[in-house]
């Protein structure tokens, strides 16, 4: 125990004092935290229940555009917002940008939630390739059918706002907001898979017929362990997608959507097979 | 919503665009069948879902595409492209397939997955973002006061598309190899005991299959548009179709290709032409549900 909590010491210690003795890469540790958070939402459905998701991206993408309708919302309507590309035309009071944020990460959380739901509902009855083809179609179709949608800006996206006051101190707030819910997410998992869930979760990875057959409801765990998930993971897309330093936001505006859902795939995948190479690359990619 | 509904009423109204549609459909839906034909291949022998193979199929549209560019004919880019992925194919196999091919399920799916992102980013920094097509400036044939219009171009490529899957069929049905690989595909272990260097077989199926893709692409280049990041489409389109079919079920294949072709063509002429690839995606997801729907009355799932 003792070797186990130096360890964790010396990690959290790190982790606070990360930005300030590496002030030029509060932006790629953020991103560190990001993908942590990637690697352990995919890994409750992927690793501890067996379901191999190449579609958890939706939520990401579903998480940044409910935060950001729902910041601008607030504020301006949104058609005429995204018709005017942001434009630098409206500007956002700090009152309204951080109301914005709150409550946009907290709406983004639930309604990923349903979202993995429903999408739960229809694609938990496939197994293997058909689930992670499934999925990744699932994840395709929200980012075209959203690259068509003029009311959110269609295949120029949205551009986000631009945050109030100093950027340098806004980067270490987004750093923290991430690591923040890196721990929190960590310390949940821990608790949850010692729980009767985290037992039953990997039940059904072994063997779901006789998970089934010992009276453990699947769908119903399934469900429960996909929509915790994407709760978590769309508070990082929300995130995300708020750290809209003019560099990301320009990043985020010119890319086609449909390749920044597929290199964030890669991404979290990357990190979490660690198969995939520097963590970053697929990061630096889409802002290009 | 009302210019989807007058879309729709237009098919009703002049049901001689029905004919075009599902004419237009089905040459294009002959190219899809091609490329599934090839995954059913390597699905059915080696057991890889081989999420890379639509960009296989871009690649050989831009080998027909530059070398047309270089001044070339097009239709050499045909056996050209063919040729050039079987060596791609090879390449691949060796570096990447071999190495995971007895892993399980999900290590092939990610290390395909990587293969598609890593290709479709190598032709965006070789050849550029736009959409490409190459010209072949043959005339148009129009039928029934011209409402109909056939290029020859299009039809040349159906031709040649037909031409290779029956060469491909003839070739696994009577040569040696052919046999080598359908005795693979059913028993690992026998075909072993018979003599038959299984992992020269794997090779040669990959091989084939990126050839099979690439000569595809080189048609598709031709009656059609490219983009490296088309390639993810071409795959969904690869699995709806033998999903469709059922693994193994050639004239399903061919069927639901065609079937697909059609259904996108549709799907495009009623809510634009900007929602293609995601009709082409939801078009999985119906072909997933109805499956699955299928097995639920028989209490199993689909795997």
């Amino acid at each position: 125990m003792g070797k186990r909590a130096v360890f964790y010491l010396a990690l959290i210690i790190f982790m606070i004092i990360a930005p300030f003795v590496f002030p030029v890469f509060k932006t790629q540790l953020a991103t560190v935290w990001l993908m942590i958070i990637v690697a352990l939402t995919w890994d409750m459905t992927g690793g501890q229940m067996g379901y191999n998701s190449l579609g958890n991206i939706t939520f990401y993408g579903t998480g940044m555009y409910v935060a950001a309708v729902v910041a601008i919302a607030l504020v301006y309507d949104v058609g005429e917002y995204t018709g005017s590309s942001g434009g630098g035309i409206y500007k956002f009071t700090e009152a309204e940008y951080f109301t914005g944020m709150f409550l946009g990460m907290l709406a983004a959380g639930l309604f990923c939630s349903l979202i993995a739901v429903i999408i739960g509902y229809i694609t938990f009855g496939l197994r293997g390739p058909y689930f992670a083809i499934g999925t990744l179609g699932v994840a395709i179709a929200a980012g075209e059918l959203v690259s068509n949608w003029d009311w959110v800006g269609g295949g120029q996206g949205i551009a986000l706002p631009v945050y109030p006051g100093d950027l340098e101190y806004g980067k270490i707030l987004f750093y923290f907001l991430f690591a923040g819910t890196g721990v929190v997410l960590f310390l949940f998992l821990k608790w949850l898979y010692s729980t009767r869930f985290g037992a039953a979760i990997n039940a059904i990875r072994d063997d779901e017929e006789k998970a089934e057959a010992m009276g453990i409801h699947t769908l119903q765990y399934k469900l429960a362990a996909w929509a915790m998930a994407a709760f978590f993971r769309r508070r990082r897309g929300r995130y995300f997608g708020v750290s809209a330093d003019p560099f990301r936001a320009a990043g985020d505006s010119l890319s086609d959507h449909q390749s920044w859902h597929l290199h964030g795939g890669l991404r979290s995948l990357g990190r979490q097979r660690h198969a995939l190479g520097p963590d970053r690359w697929g990061d630096t990619v889409p802002c290009l | 919503m009302e210019q989807f509904a007058s879309n729709f009423g237009l098919l009703l109204q002049f049901p001689v665009v029905n004919l075009k549609i599902i004419i237009d459909g089905v040459m294009i839906g002959a190219l899809f069948a091609l490329a599934a034909y090839g995954l059913a291949l390597v699905w059915g022998v080696m057991n890889v879902k081989n999420l890379a193979q639509g960009d296989f199929v871009i690649a050989g549209g831009y080998i027909c595409w530059w070398l047309s560019q270089k001044g070339l004919p097009a239709l050499l880019g045909v056996p050209i492209a063919f040729g050039v992925m079987a060596g791609i194919g090879w390449v691949v196999y060796k570096l990447v397939i071999s190495r995971v091919i007895d892993r399980d399920l999900f290590t092939t799916l990610l290390a395909t997955f990587g293969l598609a992102i890593i290709m479709a980013q190598m032709l965006n920094l070789m050849f550029g973002s736009d959409t490409q097509s190459v010209d072949l400036g043959y005339d148009t044939l129009y039928f029934m006061d011209g409402f109909i219009d056939v290029p020859i171009a299009k039809l040349l490529g159906v031709l040649m598309a037909a031409v290779l899957a029956v060469g491909v069929v003839l070739f696994m049905k009577y040569s040696r190899m052919g046999q080598a690989i359908r005795a693979t595909a059913q028993d690992v272990r026998a075909a072993r005991v018979l003599g038959i260097n299984t992992d020269k077989v794997y090779a040669f199926t990959f091989s084939l299959n990126a050839a099979i893709c690439g000569a595809a692409g080189a048609i598709i280049v031709m009656v059609w548009v490219i983009q490296p990041f088309y390639g993810i489409t071409h795959s969904i389109r690869a699995f709806v179709i033998v999903t469709a079919a059922g693994l193994g079920n050639l004239p399903g294949v061919i069927a639901a290709g065609l079937g697909i072709g059609a259904l996108e063509q549709y799907g495009a002429h009623i809510f634009g032409i900007g929602y293609q690839q995601a009709i082409a995606v939801l078009l999985l997801l119906l072909v997933l549900i109805f499956r699955l729907l299928q097995q639920r009355r028989v209490r199993q799932s689909l795997q």
